[in-house]
């Protein structure tokens, strides 16, 4: 690593450290003030959003995701802290200010059960009076856990609930975000990139909902410190782990069991820390397995037992130290991976007079696909107002898809032996590795000013490449049709400057300049947000920005499932992908603190790439059987309304988003035609209610309009061709198509209910039941059409053309136990 | 409770086939040829589209098929098999045309010279040759339904558009027009300029000229240099007797996947050809006749045949392929005009 650093660490970042340190000093000469750090008293996991002030000044700050705050500019003086966060006890404390002091001070809230409505200050109204970005929201695991959930939890599930995001199909829990697909989204696990968040093609994420503390997702607008995507950004971010001592929670779902231990890192030489583990396996083709089931006989009487041939897993790890007040290490860690395995194998033994022939012919297929991150991140409190954050990572995404097929004949004479073998392997894969190194400095230099500025640097290698092999007793003969290998490097510096110009005017300004080494030039991104408090209740938003892309996916814009992405770099002769939002809206925090939000966005998109799909007739020498490395160059635009009501405390609780949402795409061979994701009003209403202490229900109902698909118009005879010895030409139907995507399914419809049982015990071990049932009134939501010919079955004559619905979800029960331990 | 939940949830959703209707203006469905080879004729076909609830192709005639059955009674092959002694057994197919057809057209081919040529309506056309059969299978109890197309050496019926007269004969690298008009639809126009007819001249393997290929090794063809143009290189195993070869245990090997070349490319006049490999032990030391052919197209039946629509939509559940509508060498509808001249090269094939 070390070597990587010297390698790769240029003039400008020595500059910037040299920054740090000259800022650094100068803060500490001449502050007074107080920081620290606000934790859960039982678990020590850091509290966000909570209130931190000084009785009967002005002087207030909320704190950071991290838990941390910091007042400044503090006169001397004695003064009463006071830190207020719903569902905690309020913490008081006095203090006593010194000329050039900083006291350090980190706080333990304790748990209190409280009515909602009788708080004042909710995270919530901390978030509204906080932000300056349009359209960002957090969740935290209670309202990940609080949608209905589609076997288990699922934070992109719940995600789909929410205004401007939408989904294909219910197969699906990719989000598309306010006209953007999937691979524009920025997924990140603890800050690292994941390329392919999905399990078991989409229809789970790949971040088991136990390990996560909350979700932070920006739908548009977001600020210069993200970069290289141009769609939204997504944080998911792990629990820190418990560090007064060791707990554990299993749950068995109807397709996995998963299992958490978290804990403390023993105290040694003033350090300590805390960690987590959490796992989870789907068990299905283990209990196929244990089953039995007899499939066929072999030639010795054995029985053949079906076997189910997929599961995913993965583990999460992650691992604070603290080694002192100022310096922190955390290490996270992701591994996931889905595996499609099936082999077949089949002998054959028959002889004459002459010979006895063995034949032996072997099939097998091997797809093991997923996820596998590393990050290091070294957090420095430089001075109570200048926080560093030094993070490295890899990320590495591999898809390996093996098809073999082996046959073997060997054919025994009274005076020979002769073998002969064909062998053949198809590989298709696709790997990236992706190293990123990045320093954030968060300078809180005045009342007025919060500068954050960084760099990143992102070193990307793409592998997606078709390999076959063909091998026999005389000839070995490999080639790749499709070999395409891009190593790219995204080296970012962004600012950004978040002003209180005034108690009602606040103003986010920053920008972030990136090189792409394909190209021979610097992308600039300038980035503006602005905030007017009409009242403390009331606030207007502005945001615009322009984002580029580096990098796209290779995969077909039509199909209707979609099993892995392929991920390739935004190639030489290709400029990079950009985006431009607008974004206004208006923000209202009931005193009761219900958030109702409206929203108006409008993004224009160019440069997009549109893979061409396969031409089955091109017999071109040299072509390769796949297109998937050919483009159509895409521009597009997408604008709408969202509106939504949010309550997040209280026995009722919940959301209800309502959106307006167009997209539009231009290609030359479909012109301006509406993406397949595209649904023109959805209502989303998520609820919660606890019958009693015990029971909780939850509730979920979405509408929208179908999506849309492409309409079969008639037919047109086409004509292949026979040019061998023989010469002819024979007439094939092909449908005629219309426009693109003109055509919408029937309009969606689906209720979800379900509920949880909590505080059972069973041998002192505390546990919850929970049940679900997705799709209770059984409303047809169509995927696709399966179409057929209707034939005459006197003359087989064709004479028609008949279609049928492909559902989404049908009626779905699922439950589960959840133990803690 | 959890039961009944599961069973409830076990209830599929009930959906109906439903018929597809169209709503559009239909034109007319193109397909011509100015046929280069001896012995073969230059055709134009005309259909129109046709909606999704009519008969698109019709029954025409049946044809038969036989196959050998050379399984003993306990599932092995029986090599004193032979199958005059009927132990096969005949598959009747049924053979089908477009049944959109148009009839009443007036079509006229025009060369560079300005000459005229009628192309009159002729029903039962032979030398054109195909066969779709819709075969229902059953496996294990399983049924499996498909529909496919399989040529024979029989003729069949086509009904096209020919020049009665005998006096058309297209000639390489001239220029040619087309102009047809159907009653209730557009009319169509459409050019061409026909392709020179390119020779091959040898075949080598092992780097030495040979008339008889060897099974499972590669060989190459040398063909004439053309200042311009593709051609199709293909090529197949004769058969020879009909009955006995495809009644006997059957022929492997010499087969390759149709590729292109590009004829002005001068460094490349010659071409490897990698057959598949064949995994069969028996019929040692036979020999057979094997055609190579080598068929220069026009810039039309490339872009038609060779570089196909480029896909614009596809969808696996709709289980045919789906167009825009092309129209290559044509104005005014659907299909294609273009032209062929091929060379053929008969040499020997043997297995080792």
């Amino acid at each position: 690593m070390i070597v990587y650093l010297l390698k790769h660490v240029s003039s400008r970042q020595i500059i910037f450290y040299g920054l740090i340190i000259i800022i650094s000093t100068y803060n500490n000469l001449f502050s007074q003030s107080v920081n620290g750090f606000v934790r859960e008293s039982s678990s020590g996991e850091p509290i966000s959003y909570a209130n931190v002030f000084l009785s009967n000044t002005v002087l207030g700050a909320a704190t950071s995701r991290d838990g941390y705050f910091v007042l400044s500019d503090i006169p001397p003086g004695k003064y009463v802290i006071n830190v207020t966060m719903i569902g905690y006890s309020i913490f008081k404390k006095d203090i006593e200010i010194n000329d050039s002091t900083s006291l350090r001070l980190d706080i333990r809230l304790k748990e209190e059960v409280i009515e909602g409505s009788e708080v004042i200050v909710t995270a919530e109204r901390q978030k509204f009076e906080r932000a300056i970005e349009s359209s960002q929201i957090s969740l935290d695991l209670r309202e990940i856990n609080s949608a209905p959930a589609f076997i288990e939890p699922d934070v992109f599930r719940t995600l789909q609930m929410l205004p401007g995001v939408q989904s294909s199909s219910d197969f699906s829990s990719a989000l598309y975000v306010r006209g953007s697909t999937p691979d524009q989204n920025l997924i990140m696990l603890d800050g690292i990139a994941i390329y392919n968040p999905y399990h078991l093609g989409g229809i789970f994420s790949t971040f088991n909902t136990d390990a996560i503390k909350e979700a932070d997702f920006h739908a548009g607008g977001f600020p210069a410190r993200y970069g290289g995507r141009m769609g939204a950004i997504l944080n998911i971010i792990n629990r820190e782990g418990n560090v007064n001592e060791i707990k554990g929670a299993a749950n068995i779902s109807l397709i996995s069991s998963k299992i958490l231990l978290e804990g403390p890192i023993p105290k040694y030489k003033g350090m300590k820390g805390s960690w987590m583990i959490s796992g989870r396996r789907t068990y299905f083709d283990r209990i196929i397995k244990a089953l039995k089931i007899p499939l066929s006989k072999n030639e010795d009487g054995s029985n053949n037992y079906f076997e189910f041939p997929y599961y995913f897993y993965d583990y999460q790890i992650k691992a604070n130290l603290d080694i002192n007040a100022n310096h922190r290490l955390t290490y996270s860690r992701f591994y996931g991976d889905d595996v499609l395995y099936y082999d077949f194998d089949e002998t054959d033994n028959y002889s004459d007079s002459n010979v006895n022939v063995n034949q032996d012919f072997q099939f097998g297929i091997d797809w093991p696909w997923g996820n596998k991150t590393n990050g290091l991140t070294w957090r420095w409190i430089i001075s109570p107002e200048l926080i560093s954050k030094t993070f490295i990572s890899n990320s590495y995404y591999r898809f390996n898809f093996n098809l073999g097929f082996d046959q073997k004949n060997t054919y025994t004479y009274s005076d020979s032996v002769i073998a002969v073998f064909q062998n053949i392997d198809y590989n298709v894969f696709d790997k990236i590795n992706d190293n990123t190194i990045e320093t954030e400095i968060t300078w809180k230099a005045d009342d007025r000013h919060e500068i954050t500025g960084g760099f990143q640097f992102k070193d990307v290698s793409y592998d997606l490449g078709i390999g076959i092999g063909i091998e026999t007793q005389d000839t070995v003969f490999n080639f790749s049709p499709l070999g395409l290998k891009n190593k790219t490097r995204e080296t970012s510096l962004y600012v950004q400057d978040k002003i209180n110009y005034s108690d009602k005017l606040k103003l986010q300004l920053g920008f972030r300049a990136t090189d792409y080494n394909l190209h021979n030039k610097i992308y600039i991104d300038p980035r503006i947000g602005i905030k007017y408090h009409y009242n403390s209740d009331l606030a207007l938003k502005l945001n615009w920005g322009i984002y580029h892309q580096f990098l796209t996916t290779a995969n077909n814009q039509d199909e209707n499932l979609r099993l892995v992405e392929l991920w390739m770099g935004i190639p030489a002769d290709k400029d990079a992908s950009v985006s431009q939002h607008f974004i206004s809206g208006i923000e209202y925090m009931s005193p009761k603190n219900i958030f109702y939000r409206l929203e108006l966005y409008s993004k224009s998109f160019d440069n997009l790439l549109t893979v061409k799909q396969d031409n089955p007739n091109t017999i071109e020498e040299g072509s390769s059987d796949s297109t998937i490395n050919e483009f159509w160059d895409t521009k597009g635009n997408s604008w709408g309304v969202e509106f939504l009501l949010k309550k997040s405390s209280g026995k009722l609780n919940g959301w209800l988003g309502y959106t307006y949402a167009e997209a539009n795409y231009f290609n030359e061979p479909s012109g301006w035609h509406h993406p397949n994701f595209d649904r023109t009003h959805t209502i989303n209403i998520v609820a919660n209610y606890d019958l009693t202490s015990e029971i909780q229900t939850n509730f979920g109902l979405t509408i929208s309009s179908g999506n849309p698909y492409t309409k079969i118009l008639g037919r047109v005879y086409d004509w292949q061709q026979n040019l061998d010895s023989d010469t002819y030409w024979y007439p094939v139907d092909s449908y005629i198509i219309g426009e693109k995507n003109t055509e919408r399914y029937d309009d969606y419809f689906r209720i979800d209910i379900g509920m949880t049982r909590k505080k059972g015990n069973l041998f002192g071990v505390n546990y919850d039941t929970y049940w679900q049932i997705m799709n209770v009134t059984r409303h047809l939501n169509i995927l696709s059409y399966a179409y057929r010919t209707k034939i005459d079955p006197w003359t087989g004559n064709r004479t028609g053309v008949e279609r049928r619905a492909i559902p989404m979800f049908p009626l779905i029960v699922t439950f589960g136990i959840k133990f803690d331990f | 409770m959890v039961f009944l939940l599961l069973m409830i949830s076990c209830i599929g959703i009930n959906r109906q086939w439903e018929e597809v209707e169209s709503d559009y203006e239909h034109v007319l469905n193109v397909f011509g040829i100015l046929n280069l080879d001896p012995g073969y004729s230059s055709f134009i076909g005309l259909y129109r589209t046709t909606n999704l609830n009519e008969v698109s192709q019709k029954f025409s005639r049946i044809d038969t098929l036989y196959y050998c059955d050379c399984e003993n009674d306990e599932g092995k092959e029986d090599d004193d098999c032979w199958c005059e002694d009927e132990n096969g057994y005949w598959v009747v197919d049924s053979i089908y045309e477009p049944a959109a057809i148009i009839k009443d057209a007036s079509i006229h081919i025009t060369d560079d010279l300005g000459q005229s040529f009628e192309f009159n309506f002729m029903e039962n056309l032979t030398r054109i040759d195909s066969l779709n059969i819709d075969t229902t299978l059953n496996i294990d109890g399983y049924v499996i339904e498909f529909d496919t197309t399989i040529f024979d050496t029989n003729n069949i019926r086509l009904n096209f558009y020919v020049d009665t007269t005998g006096y058309f004969k297209p000639e390489p690298g001239r220029e040619y027009g087309l102009s047809i008009t159907a009653p209730g639809y557009n009319s169509i126009s459409g050019n061409l300029k026909t392709p020179l007819r390119t020779k091959i001249n040898s075949v080598y393997q092992r780097g030495n000229l040979i008339d008889t290929v060897l099974v499972n090794e590669p060989f190459e063809i040398s063909y004439d240099y053309q200042e311009i143009g593709r051609a199709l290189v293909s090529g197949q195993v004769l058969l020879g007797d009909w009955w006995t070869d495809s009644t006997s245990s059957g022929w492997c090997g010499g087969e390759f996947d149709p590729f292109m070349v590009d004829l002005d490319d001068g460094e490349l006049y010659k071409q490897t050809i990698d057959p598949w490999i064949c995994l069969e032990q028996s019929e040692q030391g036979k020999v057979k006749d094997y055609v190579l052919r080598l068929t220069s197209m026009d810039n039309n039946y490339y872009d038609y045949f060779v570089v196909g629509e480029s896909g614009e939509y596809s969808n696996a559940l709709l289980n045919y392929p789906t167009t825009k509508g092309r129209s290559v060498g044509l104005e005014g509808g659907f299909g294609l005009f273009g032209s062929i001249a091929s060379d053929w090269k008969i040499v020997k094939i043997i297995r080792r």
